[in-house]
Parts: structure tokens; C-alpha cells; sequence
């Protein structure tokens, strides 16, 4: 009996030390994020398209120069604008320092607090070197969350020289110059496309995220679409397929105009050879009056992780990538729209034909930032509906309610 | 043996085994309804008798607790110590190591978490500005989806803890009984014989269940939490946090809330989804039957050939060859340009862009991708069948397909019948061909976030990739998954199979 | 004598019929293959396959692969896809075969459970978990890792005993009754009968672990994210008819494709008979 008391006491003494041992450390992570930047090196993890990687590498190659009092470590990985809020989402203390995205995802990182806000001297200098559509298009309720990189993410009218000789006014125009082996396409099952009739003939995006796209404006919109659609001369190609599908088009001549953005520029040139030629969008007929399209003008910015164990460094690095040398360099190197206003008027700039069409456009265009995510694949579902080319106009209303519904009571 | 019994029918007993396998089979599909209603109402009482289980777990420790002596009692504070006293110790010692184990985990680790889970977080991130360098600060708050997770492992870590703590009680007092009938006290070494003999089966399962429960069972307990919160795009962590609303997402699936396109939406695909699967097992099943045995037929040379030519498709990975598919069915596709030039039709067809033409393509584009398996399958099941029972229905003057009807077709549906329910309750779940062919499209304003051909699972997948809306596709996920789950525990205990284990050995 | 002679004929009639039929669904089956072939040789850009035979052929698509690692590290994902499968097939067989053995062949309190929950666990659909499990290897500190990839990957494969349970099933218990009269334990069992007698499904287990990793991109991108370098060849191939770069890799796509493809059927080919072995033990038992 002894003997086992003893035991039990020895034991018990080993037990109840561990125990004291663990809960004095537990490490329970509650602390502020500063960062520490004496003499440490800062790690900075840097995301980018895949194309953009060798002009990443030496623009922060030369913050590192320019900063040349602290030691710098990047890593970059390839993460394109149109994944970031995705892949930020699903991990944040995982993703990158400093990251491109598409305005349009502005709205739901700020909301699951990914983004840190831009504050004292960078917010002033942001406002004043950038345009005010793409400063504008970085800030909720009056703060700013991110830094304006291009103002090149919309889309307007590739057309072929050689078939359409001036810059064509109206849809109509263009359409009285197709063939059934020569047509214009625009890819209207797309919700990012379709907007443009509905935002031209005067449909809203609330501030608080709500669409009116049912009511008369919507249904003349909607008219049009599907009046669009059922001309032989239009042809429309779904998702994936549209890019390739236009490329091809026009270097056999199928395709004589088509609705695109600055991303196949490049590529549309090399289709198209001399005839290349860019404009805004044209006009559409709703209730016998000709109406602009309209369209979202897209930025791309620059955030910077909340998250970041180097919060100031990385902001730094985010101002510096934006900056007017860097955005210039972004144009030259990788044929980008800047949003930096100094750099934007540089002849360069202005000389580039899809970059000039699409400044015009962006005139009647609406920042995406009101846009929720539950709108693009209701107005796609909507979209792809109408390209079938069986809807009748009677129709419509009943399927323009179901759109709102599902955009504005997004079951949440 | 149940009411209603076919096994002492005179028909039965007289019946050769084949026949007898066509009665069973007739009878499952008779008793379904029946056995189906058994299954729901048997339910709550086996669900009974698990927790009258657990209660008389615990009515026994206490009662060891009672009749133990000193050393029994003193273990229930220090694990093992009942082991160490009748000097037991290596398995003593590794009692209190996982004892000193497990407190590490739980007062590091696991205490935040449960505590958590009530409210799964209380605090939000914090902004804080700094005057000095102009930069805003963030000060991390509560993650509701970490505190659930992690809530949710620590619970289930605590649970298995409880489990251990009891064996090692039961096994103190039972050294203890053993000293006293002054039997042998084994060895450590016994210990080890026993896991290679007696207790073989707890080596052999313990590393795959511990992979299992970390990498399939806590996560689809995650997932059915998630359900009964509000995990969506508003409620984002690490800036937000989101809660328990109970019941409230199954409302709005099922129509009971302001949203009534969700409810249809969901209706109309989980009809497709049983559709799809219904057609593409069947479709799969019977012509592979049919390719098999037409490779199997005496007197065909090159049966090698035709079989590694089928086979290959196999090889070529799933999303390749459904990528390759879905270029050459485009509206501008190889096919369309095909048939365009050969003068068949004149403006292309929309093989997957409309949505009914759509349906009924990956359906045969499935079988394209399918047969393969289920050829391999059949090819060697039919090997087995017994030439004579076709030699004589040929001299009873049978054809070719009164053969296929009366012979084939009952062996093969007795045989693979529970390949064939796998094979219907993965098609439920046949991402990869749905999602690589169509993106579950052509998407329709008819419905909330979804297409023609859109099944539950990827409805599912878009709605947490696309829409973050993770609590509705939670939801989705529990019913696609008791949906499966159901169907296949019935079919599966009830038909011949289960009882049939006992007779090959 | 006339009916020898119509059987003769109906049955070479039969054979005719049968013979073209199978040519004929041969070439249907087939035919994808061979235009991936022929298109990762050509030369012209883009992802509409409008016509059969490419315009101009060229080896660039493959050399494109090797070359041009900036973007598209072929070689690096293959090695790193080798490298999963291994040590996935080792992992998943190791899992599936003592999971199966001790289902099919040990009796003890709670199998018939069990036998019921893999059943049911099998029937769930996978990637809901994925946000769970990737949280969880994070805790234990293993993220966008192939250590991680190999984990997720095997982490489930016991719950498809069902086939080899049901080939253990048609191995003759006397055998083991034998054995264990003269003193054998259980393990011994094991390893010295039943596993030598199990070839088939042995090699069949091998097989088809082996060739998941090759297959899959929807785990492998959850888990690897941004980590470039680590993805394996299916994530990489993907990635490379995504809407920006199909237009350019289209052609580079086809001919990874087939790199990956060859060497599995290959291996297709030389196991097929252990294969179909494997499977129609396991499967006839029901």
C-alpha cells in the first residue's frame, strides 16, 4: 500500500508539472501585426501573371535597389489577376504580400477584410497621380484599399479595315455589312458582355448591390439582345471557346468585326495585319432611338494583404509598382493601359490603337465595384437563353424577374 | 428469416442456383418499399442502441471505480498507474505518455477551440491606424472557420481520449483480478504476440482508419456544420465572422423561405441528376455487356487486339480525352465542320450548347469514356459462366438473344449487381465528365446559379469556387450524399450478397 | 449435307457482322486518340480543331515542353507527378490491402459496421472535404507539399476495399485453417499465404494508384495553390488550356497529354491480364 501511495505521488508530481509547463505555453496568437524592420530581411511574396513574371522580377529588383538600406527577399508565383481573390480567400496567410487583381473583386476582399486600406501620404499621392475613374474604382466609402495599376480591362470594337473602311457608328451599320460567311461577334451569353445593353439603355447597380434590370429600361435592353441574336449575321461563341474563336475568325476572314478587350490586341494585330482597327462600341436602336453601349470599365490594382508579416514594406512595394516609371514600363513591356495620368498622356500610349479605342469607350462605361458575384452567373444564365435564338419577346419579362431575383436575394 | 421468405418455397428449392438467383433478384426489387420503410423505422431504435451502449460504458467504470482497490482507484488520475503498480510497466508507462499527450494537445491547443465553438468567434479583426508610418494595422480576431475545424478535431481528439482513458481503466482492473486469481501476468511482449495473432486486426486497421477519419470522416463533419451556418460570400473570415442559424438553409432549399428559384432549381437538378445517372450506368453496363461478349464469341481471332484497343482510351488521362471531346462537339467544332462540308446540315449543330441536344451528348459521350471499364468487367465475369448451360438451351433450340436473356443477362445483374449500384451512386457524383464537357451548362436564367446539365455536385463545386456560398452548397453536399448513402445501405444489406459472404468460404 | 453447312455459313454470317461491327467501334474509339497524336505535331496555333490532318507538322510542341520551362516546367511536374505516384501506390495499396484482409478474413466486434460505413463514406463527394483537409494538414504543418499531395491522395483508398475484400474472399479458408492448426499466427498468415496468392489484385491495387495522381488536378491544385514548382503534371496541363494560354498551348497541350498517356498505357498493356484478373475475382463475389 505504501509503496503504491508513494508511486502515485511521483506520478502525480510528473503529471501536474507537465500540465504547468503546457498552459504557460500556450501560444495563443492574439499579437498585432507590426513588422520589424531593423536590419532583418524583409520576405516579400509577390503574385503575377505568368506573362508578367520577367517584368515583376526586374521591377522589384530595382525597389530593392532604390531601397538599397534594407535587404530584400521576393518570391514570386504565378497567380493571374482574374484567380487572386480566389486563391487569396481560401488561405490568406498563405498568399502573397503584394498581389494584381481585377477591380471587379474589390468589393468582396475588402468585405472579408484580405485587403489593407491605403492610408496618410500613399493615399494622397494614389489620388493625385491616377486618374479619377481608376482611383475611384480602389476605394469603398471613401477608403482606400488598393492602388491603381492599368485602365485597360473593358472591351469595345475590333473591326477589319478592309471590310468596314471608317469606324463604324451603329450596330446596324455593322450589320448591313455581314454575310452569312462574314459576321460580327460578341459574346452575349457572357454576363460581363451583355451588361453593355442594359447598362446603355439605363439599368443601375445600386450601391448596395442590387440590380433593377427588370423594369421597361431592362426589357428594351433585353428587345435588343434578342433581336441581335436572331440576325443571321451575328454569331456568338461561348466562354472559352470566344477568344480562339474570334482569333481564328479573323485571320480567315469569317469574323469582320468583333467585341474584345486589350488582352488579344496583340494577337488581333498579327490576325489582322494592316487592316487592324479598333473603335469604341456602337450604337444600338432601343424604341427607335440610337443608344450607346455601354460596358464595365475594369481596372487592375494593386493590394496588399492584410496579413503581411512586412506590412509597411509591402505597401511600399505596391506604391512603387504603380508608380508612373513602372506603369510606362508595364505599357511598354506588356502593352497595358495605365491609369497614372502623366503616363497615360505619353504619345506612346496614345499611338496604341486598342489603348485609344478603348479610352473612348471608357467615356460611357461603369466601374464594375457595385457589381455582387451573385450577378454574373444569373445574367449568363440569361445570356445563354437568348443566343439559342428561340426565345420569344413575351418572354423575356418573366425570365428579367428571375435574373433579379437571383441577383438580389442571393439566398444569404 | 423474415415474413414473406421466398427460401422454403417449393419453386425456390427446386430451382437450379441460376434460377434461384433470378428469384432473388425478383424479390429484392419486389420487397424494395417494404424494406426501404423497415430501414427508416429501424433507424431510431438502432440509433437507440448505440447510445445504450455508451451509457452501459459508463455505468462499468463506475462500478470498477467501486470494486477496485487502491491502485485500480489511483488510476483513474494518473492513466496506467494500476498497470505500473503490478509492475506492468512498459504498457503502464505508455498509458501516462499519452495521458501527458493528450493534455499538451488539449491545454495548448484544443481548449481555445472548443471553447469557441458556441459562438465560433467572437472578436473580428481589428483596424487600427498607425500615425507614425501611415500604414493601417491589423490586429487578427477570431476565424470562424478555424475555430470550427479545429473546434471539431479537438472535440473528436477529446472523444477518442475518453475511449482510451476507459480501456486503460478496464485494463488496470482486470491486472488487478488477474493478480488476485494469482494468474500470470503477461508481458509486454505478450502484449505485442497478441496484436500479430489475437488483436491482428487491430494492427491491420488501425493506420488506414486513422487516415480515414483524419481525411474523410472530420471533414464531412465540417461540411455538415457548415450547413447550419451562415458561411457565405457576406460572412467571410478572417474580416468577418459567421454563426450557427440552425435549420434555416434547409428552409430555403426546400422552398420554405422568400427564395423560391432555389427550391426549383434544386428540384430540377436533383431530377436530372438521377436521370444522368440512371442512363449512364445503363447505357455503360449493357453495351459494354455487349462488346465483351461480342470480343468473347467463339471463333473471333485478335481478341487481344480489340481489347487493348478499347483499353487504351483508359490510359489517356479522364480530363484530356473529355477536353478533346469538348473541342470536337463545339459549335464550331471538328464534328459540326464535318458534317457542315459533307452537306449534311446547314448551320452547325449545338451538340452542347443547347440544352436538351446537350443532355443526350454527354450521355453518349459518357458511354464513350465508360465502356472501356465496364467491358474489362464483364470480359472477365463472362469467362465464368458455364459453357453447358449454352450448349444446352442451343440443343433445346434457343437463339442467339433468348440466350442473352434467359443466361447472360440474369448471371451478369446477380453477379455485378453491387458493381452496378457503385457504378450508379459514383455517376450521382461523375464530376470530371459533366463539369470537362459542358461546365454543367448552358446556364439558364430558370435557375440560380446553374445550368441544363449542371448535376448536384457540380452545382456544388461552383457555388464554392464561384460564389463562395459555402453554407447552400453544404447543404447540397449532406443531401447528395444521404441520397447515395440510403439507397446503396439498402440495396446493398438486403440484396442477396450480404448473406451470400458466408457461402465461398 | 445441307445442315453442317448452314450452321458453317450463319456462323461465319455472324462472325462478318461481329467482325465489322468491332472494326468499325474500334476506329470510333480510337479516332480522339489519333487526333491527339496528330495534333501535338502540328504546327499552326490555336484551339479550334476544325480539320484532321494538320497543315504543317513539327516537333516544337514537344521540344516546347523541355525547352520553354519558364512558364510551363514540364519536366520538373512530371518527376514531381513520378514521384507522388510512387509513393502513393506503395501508401494505397499498404492501406487497402489490411483494411481488405482484416474486413474479409478476421471476425471481430463491429466488422459488419465498419463494413457499412466504407460503404457509405465511399459515396461522398470528395472535394467538399477539400477545405477541411487542407486546414488540417496546415495545423500539422504540411502545406503545398508533394508530402501533403501523396497524404490526400491515400488518405481515402481504404475505403475502396471493396474489390479486394471481395478477391480475399474467394481464397479457400482451408488453407489458413491449416496453417493456423500448426501454430501460425494470424500475422504470419497473412504474409506468407494469402499475400503470395493474391498476384492479380495486388498488381490491380498497384495500378490504379498509381495512375490517379496522374489524372487529377482538382486535389492536387486545392492543395498546392500558388506552389508552383510542386504541381504536378495535371494541375500544369490545365493550366495550359485555361481561357488566356489555350490559344497558344493548345498544341503543347496535346503533346504533354501524350507523354503522360504513353507510358500508362503502356503499362495498361503489359498488366492487362493481372488486371482483368484482379477485378473479376473481386467483383464476382459480389
Amino acid at each position: 500500500m505504501k509503496k503504491t501511495i508513494a508511486l502515485f505521488l511521483v506520478l502525480i508530481f510528473v503529471l501536474s508539472s507537465a500540465m504547468f509547463v503546457f498552459t504557460s505555453c500556450n501560444n495563443v496568437d492574439d499579437g498585432i501585426i507590426t513588422d520589424t524592420g531593423e536590419a532583418q530581411t524583409v520576405k516579400l511574396k509577390v503574385w503575377g501573371a505568368d506573362k508578367d513574371q520577367d517584368m515583376l522580377k526586374e521591377m522589384c529588383n530595382a525597389f530593392a535597389a532604390a531601397n538599397s538600406d534594407k535587404k530584400y527577399e521576393f518570391e514570386y508565383a504565378i497567380v493571374g489577376e482574374g484567380d487572386a481573390k480566389k486563391t487569396i480567400l481560401d488561405d490568406p496567410d498563405a498568399a502573397a504580400d503584394v498581389f494584381s487583381f481585377s477591380n471587379d473583386q474589390l468589393a468582396d476582399l475588402v468585405a472579408a477584410g484580405a485587403l489593407a486600406q491605403i492610408g496618410g501620404t500613399y493615399k494622397t499621392t494614389a489620388e493625385a497621380d491616377n486618374t479619377e475613374t481608376s482611383y475611384d474604382a480602389a476605394v469603398i466609402d471613401g477608403k482606400l484599399y488598393a492602388f491603381p495599376e492599368t485602365a485597360d480591362n473593358g472591351y469595345f470594337l475590333y473591326y477589319d479595315k478592309s471590310v468596314l473602311e471608317t469606324p463604324p457608328i451603329s450596330l446596324s451599320e455593322i450589320l448591313v455589312a455581314t454575310t452569312s460567311s462574314k459576321k460580327f461577334a460578341m459574346n452575349v451569353s457572357n454576363s460581363w458582355y451583355n451588361a453593355a445593353f442594359f447598362l446603355g439603355a439605363g439599368c443601375t447597380f445600386s450601391d448596395d448591390q442590387k440590380i433593377d434590370f427588370n423594369n421597361a429600361k431592362g426589357l428594351n435592353a433585353a428587345k435588343s439582345i434578342n433581336e441581335l441574336v436572331k440576325n443571321s449575321g451575328f454569331v456568338n461563341f461561348t466562354n472559352e471557346t470566344y477568344d480562339p474563336s474570334i482569333l481564328s475568325g479573323f485571320a480567315d476572314k469569317t469574323i469582320i468585326a468583333a467585341v474584345s478587350g486589350t488582352w488579344n490586341a496583340e494577337a488581333i494585330k498579327e490576325a489582322l495585319g494592316d487592316n487592324y482597327a479598333a473603335c469604341k462600341l456602337p450604337t444600338f436602336t432601343v424604341d427607335g432611338v440610337e443608344v450607346q453601349m455601354s460596358g464595365f470599365a475594369g481596372f487592375k490594382l494593386v493590394g496588399v494583404n492584410s496579413n503581411s508579416a512586412y506590412l509597411t514594406e509591402a505597401i511600399k512595394l505596391g506604391a512603387w509598382l504603380t508608380n508612373e516609371e513602372n506603369q510606362l514600363k508595364r505599357f511598354e513591356d506588356r502593352a497595358m493601359g495605365p491609369s497614372n495620368k502623366v503616363a497615360a498622356q505619353d504619345d506612346k500610349v496614345k499611338a496604341n490603337i486598342a489603348l485609344a479605342a478603348l479610352a473612348e469607350q471608357l467615356q460611357y462605361s461603369i466601374s464594375q465595384k457595385n457589381v455582387p458575384g451573385s450577378f454574373w452567373n444569373a445574367a449568363e444564365g440569361f445570356g445563354t437563353d437568348l443566343v439559342a435564338g428561340t426565345v420569344e419577346d413575351s418572354a423575356l419579362q418573366g425570365m428579367l424577374d428571375n435574373v433579379v431575383e437571383a441577383v438580389n436575394n442571393p439566398v444569404s | 428469416m423474415h415474413k414473406g421468405s421466398f427460401v422454403m418455397d417449393y419453386e425456390y428449392l427446386l430451382a437450379g442456383k441460376l434460377k434461384r438467383g433470378f428469384i432473388r433478384i425478383r424479390e429484392s426489387f419486389k420487397s424494395f418499399p417494404s424494406r426501404a420503410l423497415l430501414f427508416f423505422i429501424n433507424l431510431p431504435r438502432n440509433i437507440g442502441a448505440v447510445f445504450i451502449k455508451i451509457y452501459s460504458h459508463f455505468k462499468e467504470i463506475v462500478k470498477i471505480f467501486v470494486l477496485g482497490d487502491m491502485a485500480t482507484k489511483l488510476s483513474f488520475v494518473v492513466m496506467g498507474m494500476g498497470c505500473i503498480a503490478r509492475k506492468r510497466f512498459i504498457r503502464g508507462f505508455l498509458y501516462l505518455l499519452l495521458q501527458v499527450l493528450f493534455w499538451f494537445f488539449f491545454l495548448t491547443f484544443g481548449v481555445v477551440y472548443i471553447a469557441g465553438l458556441g459562438t465560433l468567434g467572437t472578436v473580428s479583426q481589428l483596424e487600427v491606424y498607425n500615425e507614425g508610418t501611415g500604414i493601417f494595422e491589423y490586429v487578427k480576431g477570431d476565424n470562424s472557420m478555424l475555430i470550427l475545424l479545429y473546434g471539431i478535431v479537438s472535440l473528436f481528439l477529446v472523444v477518442l481520449y475518453i475511449a482510451l482513458y476507459f480501456s486503460s481503466i478496464r485494463e488496470c482492473y482486470r491486472t488487478e483480478m488477474l493478480k488476485k486469481r494469482g494468474g500470470q501476468i503477461p508481458f509486454f511482449s505478450d502484449d505485442v504476440q497478441d496484436l500479430m495473432d489475437k488483436d491482428f486486426h487491430k494492427s491491420l486497421i488501425f493506420v488506414p482508419s486513422v487516415m480515414i477519419i483524419c481525411f474523410t470522416i472530420l471533414p464531412i463533419i465540417f461540411m455538415v456544420c457548415l450547413a447550419f451556418t451562415n458561411y457565405d460570400r457576406l460572412h467571410m473570415p478572417p474580416g468577418n465572422l459567421f454563426t450557427w442559424v440552425g435549420f434555416e438553409n434547409f428552409r430555403s432549399i426546400m422552398g420554405f423561405s422568400d427564395s423560391s428559384l432555389l427550391a426549383k432549381t434544386f428540384g430540377k437538378i436533383l431530377g436530372w441528376t438521377f436521370v444522368w445517372a440512371f442512363f449512364a450506368t445503363g447505357t455503360n453496363y449493357i453495351f459494354g455487356m455487349l462488346l465483351a461478349m461480342m470480343i468473347n464469341k467463339k471463333g473471333i481471332k485478335f481478341k487481344r487486339l480489340f481489347r487493348t484497343v478499347f483499353v487504351l482510351t483508359i490510359a489517356v488521362p479522364q480530363f484530356v480525352s473529355l477536353m478533346f471531346m469538348r473541342n470536337v462537339f463545339a459549335d464550331t467544332g471538328l464534328f459540326n465542320v464535318f458534317l457542315q462540308s459533307a452537306g449534311i446540315i446547314s448551320e452547325p449543330v449545338k451538340f452542347l450548347t443547347d440544352g436538351d441536344i446537350a443532355r443526350v451528348v454527354v450521355i453518349f459521350i459518357n458511354m464513350w469514356v465508360g465502356i472501356p471499364y465496364t467491358m474489362l468487367i464483364t470480359t472477365g465475369i463472362l469467362m465464368n459462366i458455364p459453357n453447358d448451360l449454352y450448349e444446352s438451351a442451343r440443343i433445346d433450340g434457343a437463339g442467339t438473344a433468348k440466350q442473352f436473356f434467359a443466361i447472360t443477362l440474369p448471371y451478369m445483374l446477380f453477379v455485378t449487381a453491387p458493381y452496378l449500384i457503385t457504378q450508379f451512386i459514383g455517376n450521382i457524383n461523375n464530376f470530371n465528365v459533366i463539369w470537362l464537357l459542358t461546365n454543367g451548362g448552358p446556364m439558364t436564367s430558370d435557375m440560380y446559379a446553374s445550368g441544363r446539365t449542371d448535376l448536384l455536385i457540380t452545382w456544388l463545386y461552383r457555388l464554392t469556387t464561384g460564389e463562395q456560398n459555402y453554407k447552400i452548397a453544404s447543404v447540397i453536399g449532406i443531401f447528395t450524399f444521404i441520397i447515395s448513402a440510403v439507397f446503396s445501405l439498402i440495396v446493398y444489406n438486403y440484396s442477396g450478397s450480404a448473406r451470400r459472404e458466408g457461402e465461398f468460404q | 449435307m445441307k445442315r453442317p453447312h448452314s450452321i458453317k455459313r450463319a456462323q461465319s454470317i455472324s462472325s462478318g457482322i461481329i467482325y465489322t461491327v468491332l472494326s468499325a467501334l474500334s476506329v470510333v474509339w480510337i479516332i480522339p486518340l489519333v487526333f491527339l497524336v496528330l495534333h501535338s505535331f502540328r504546327a499552326e496555333k490555336g484551339a479550334a480543331i476544325k480539320y484532321i490532318i494538320p497543315k504543317e507538322f513539327t516537333l516544337d510542341n514537344y521540344k516546347k515542353l523541355f525547352t520553354d520551362t519558364s512558364l510551363f516546367n514540364f519536366p520538373r511536374w512530371y518527376l514531381n507527378t513520378l514521384l507522388v505516384a510512387i509513393a502513393t501506390c506503395i501508401l494505397s495499396t499498404f492501406f487497402v490491402l489490411t483494411i481488405s484482409y482484416a474486413l474479409s478474413r478476421l471476425r471481430f466486434r463491429g466488422r459488419t459496421g465498419l463494413l457499412n460505413i466504407g460503404l457509405v463514406l465511399n459515396m461522398f463527394p470528395g472535394f467538399m472535404s477539400m477545405i477541411a483537409v487542407y486546414f488540417i494538414l496546415k495545423a500539422i504543418g504540411l502545406t503545398q507539399s508533394l508530402v501533403s499531395l501523396v497524404l490526400v491522395y491515400s488518405g481515402g483508398a481504404a475505403l475502396g476495399y471493396y474489390i479486394v475484400k471481395g478477391f480475399f474472399d474467394t481464397i479457400p479458408r482451408a488453407l489458413d485453417e491449416a496453417a493456423l492448426i500448426d501454430g501460425a499466427s494470424k500475422a504470419r498468415v497473412f504474409l506468407s499465404i494469402t499475400l503470395p496468392m493474391s498476384k492479380p489484385i495486388i498488381v490491380y491495387t498497384i495500378l490504379t494508384s498509381f495512375i490517379a495522381p496522374w489524372m487529377d488536378f482538382i486535389f492536387a491544385s486545392v492543395i498546392m495553390k500558388d506552389n508552383y514548382n510542386k504541381y504536378t503534371v495535371a494541375i500544369g496541363l490545365f493550366q495550359m488550356i485555361s481561357r488566356e494560354n489555350i490559344y497558344e498551348y493548345f498544341t503543347v497541350f496535346c503533346a504533354g497529354s501524350v507523354l503522360v498517356a504513353v507510358p500508362i498505357a503502356l503499362l495498361f498493356i503489359f498488366m492487362q491480364k493481372f488486371y482483368v484478373e484482379g477485378i473479376a475475382g473481386g467483383a464476382v463475389k459480389g
